[in-house]
């Protein structure tokens, strides 16, 4: 624009642009470290005050009128980018971990409180970890395609790129198609998975219905102004 | 000041997101701790918990956590090793081998004959 390039308020103008970048980048920084580290599960109390500070530095620009990403873009973004770390790493060691000392005491441990598909013959088929039914391809395909997808989705989209919304929109719906099939997948096999455990269903319930992050973003980003979100 | 006209939505949409993230995160942080100290950790170690989770699911009372466990496989059979037969443990197997009588090359025509032979004569059936 020309008033960019003439009149009085225009060096201010961008002194304040530049500090909303400073702050908006300083902030994203502590948020992507505490993200990877509650990803990583074991280290995740670590990355709490990381995460929790980088809120706070959005938050406290935005108490000055600092022009920073909305409040409800970097929860929908982070809540995308946490999800998927936490699920690809969760696949990930039983496909390829399946034999350390800790993941074998984990899964399993977690098997038989919650869900016995991580229990129930576990180690014994040719590849290790879970012998559950299926679980195996759906570890694969989320783990190696879905939410690597999803990280990235949720970055571009952070970053307010138009590719990022458009990514956060495929892998949403990609998502949806995830969670429909992997529904019907342990419902099938109920009766195994869900049998002298600890805690069942209502276990299920307990730990999982947090992850339907595709419902809960979808309605976001069809009602959303595209054009907030740059071309590069 | 014209409101955004998808406002309640956003409003629903960002609490919902505010919640899950909140439980996601502290999930993330919690959970193998949680599941570590509900099955006695550090009063037991982790390797024999894991030995006793071995010998849960395997049934057995003389399965072994091995750690580390070797980088290269010497023995490709999978867990539990030296088993002489996992039906005796658990039951029917994944994936199952049922033996499927395969029919043959045509072979169907002689098998639907014999049945077609068997039901317009029952009893005779019965007989030989």
């Amino acid at each position: 624009m020309s008033s960019s390039q003439s009149g009085s308020a225009a060096p201010g103008y961008d002194a304040l642009l530049g500090r909303a970048a400073d702050v908006q980048k300083r902030a994203d920084r502590h948020l992507i470290i505490g993200s990877v580290l509650i990803g990583t599960m074991l280290l995740g109390l670590f990355g709490l005050p990381f995460f929790l500070y980088g809120l706070w530095l959005l938050y406290k620009a935005e108490r000055e009128g600092l022009p920073v990403r909305p409040t409800i873009m970097t929860f929908l973004g982070y809540l995308v980018l946490v999800d998927g770390a936490m699920n690809t790493l969760g696949a990930m060691i039983d496909v390829l971990a399946n034999h350390s000392l800790i993941v074998r005491t984990f899964i399993m441990g977690t098997g038989l409180v919650f869900d016995a598909g991580y229990f129930w013959q576990y180690n014994t088929l040719l590849l290790g970890g879970a012998s559950a039914p299926g679980e195996k391809a759906f570890e694969v395909a989320n783990g190696v395609v879905l939410f690597p997808m999803r990280i990235v989705a949720a970055w571009g989209f952070l970053n307010m790129k138009r590719w990022g919304l458009q990514w956060m929109v495929i892998t949403c719906w990609m998502g949806v198609y995830a969670w429909v099939a992997y529904m019907w997948n342990i419902t099938t096999y109920s009766e195994m998975r869900f049998t002298d455990v600890l805690a069942p269903v209502w276990g299920w319930w307990l730990y999982n219905i947090w992850y339907v992050t595709p419902f809960i973003v979808m309605p976001y980003l069809y009602t959303i102004n595209r054009e907030m979100f740059t071309d590069d | 000041m014209s409101a955004h006209p998808h406002q309640r939505l956003h409003r629903v949409v960002f609490v919902a997101a505010a919640v899950c993230l909140v439980i996601q995160v502290i999930e993330g942080a919690l959970f193998i701790p949680f599941v570590l100290i509900y099955l006695g950790f550090p009063q037991v170690g982790v390797q024999e918990i894991c030995r006793e989770l071995y010998n849960i699911t395997y049934q057995a009372d003389n399965r072994e956590c091995r750690y580390p466990y070797p980088l290269v496989f010497q023995d490709p059979t999978p867990e539990p090793w030296r088993e002489e037969n996992k039906e005796h443990v658990f039951g029917t197997v994944t994936p199952p081998r049922p033996h499927y009588d395969v029919p043959g090359w045509r072979e169907m025509i002689a098998i639907v004959e014999r049945r077609r032979a068997a039901e317009a004569n029952p009893s005779g059936a019965k007989r030989e």
